[in-house]
């Protein structure tokens, strides 16, 4: 009981832990928000653009078979 | 080793060689930089002695110095950046540029906020019109001026050179900045460290400091070439080396 109010009081910091904490929430927020906003930015772009990718890679070869189709008929 | 170093500058300058070759500096850099910043927060916050004045207040110092010197380092690079840019046309130093702007528009956001919340216990007051907090306010401001120019402007290459002068016209007030507390009578105390000078803080208290610093000059690293790579693949998203690089990362 003792230990755990000694380490409730050294959060509270006296009578300055409002303004240390609200600091570090603010820096806690921006730091965290632009590092999850960075990582999750690269990953969702690749995937986009991977799905992109394979839809253009299924209409190039749909294209081909009817190419290939095309030419059986004419034969 | 020089050689060496300016094979790579300029390997560099190539958005394929840069989207490659930063990926594992990426993954270190980020690592580095979370460990660095945890054990000095931690350190800062429960560890090291309160100021015998300013009491508790005063451990605002291990985020409040390592933003204030990025807001400033962030700029020269960004200024950097767009002088090479505008020189010798390289549009990765263009990218480089664009990723600069938010990240040191955030660092010195946070330094102006967290400056506040200190001198409010500190001083008395949020605020003042002092020529260090001014001039900050006024870096804030060119940051927002570069970012908005990027951003407004439609035709690519016009908007990069729109703001990579307005980038370097600012850099007139770094200096003002790093000597308003020695030039004017301020309120701001002056520099906490000096490459001339014994710390006037003792061990326990700067030793955080200093890998709070570190750790957050690493973490920017980390942050611009995240952007610049994010940057790369929104303009060479059509080109042929991406469509394999694309292949190669589905494949493997």
């Amino acid at each position: 009981m003792i230990e755990s109010l000694t380490v409730i009081e050294k959060l509270k910091m006296g009578h300055h832990g409002l303004y240390v904490w609200s600091a570090y929430f603010i820096y806690g927020a921006i730091l965290v928000g632009w590092s999850i906003s960075l990582k999750n930015a690269f990953r969702l772009k690749i995937q986009s653009l991977k799905k992109r990718r394979q839809r253009i890679t299924a209409y190039e070869n749909l294209a081909l078979q009817a190419g290939s189709k095309t030419e059986t008929e004419q034969d | 080793m020089w050689q060496a170093f300016k094979k790579w500058f300029h390997q560099m300058g190539s958005p394929i060689f840069f989207f490659q070759g930063m990926k594992s500096w990426e993954f270190y850099l980020g690592w580095l930089s979370f460990l660095m910043i945890m054990i000095a927060l931690l350190w800062g916050l429960f560890y090291a002695p309160p100021d015998y004045q300013q009491g508790d207040s005063f451990r605002i110092i291990y985020i409040h110095v390592p933003s204030a010197s990025l807001a400033m380092t962030m700029y020269a690079s960004m200024a950097i950046a767009s002088g090479i840019f505008l020189v010798w046309r390289i549009k990765m130093a263009d990218m480089i540029a664009e990723a600069c702007a938010p990240i040191g528009a955030s660092f010195t956001f946070l330094a102006l906020v967290s400056g506040a919340i200190w001198g409010k216990p500190t001083w008395g007051t949020w605020w003042v019109w002092d020529a260090r907090l001014t001039s900050m306010l006024i870096l804030l401001f060119l940051y927002l001026g570069v970012i908005v120019l990027r951003e407004t402007m439609t035709v690519g290459f016009r908007s990069s050179r729109a703001a990579a002068l307005l980038a370097i016209i600012g850099l007139i007030n770094l200096p003002i900045i790093k000597y308003s507390v020695d030039w004017w009578n301020t309120l701001h105390q002056p520099a906490t460290f000096k490459m001339t000078e014994k710390p006037s803080m003792p061990p326990e208290m700067w030793i955080p400091l200093l890998i709070s610093a570190l750790g957050h000059y690493l973490w920017a690293g980390w942050a611009v070439i995240r952007l610049a790579r994010i940057k790369i693949i929104n303009r060479e998203s059509d080109s042929k080396w991406f469509a394999e690089w694309l292949d190669n990362r589905s494949s493997a």
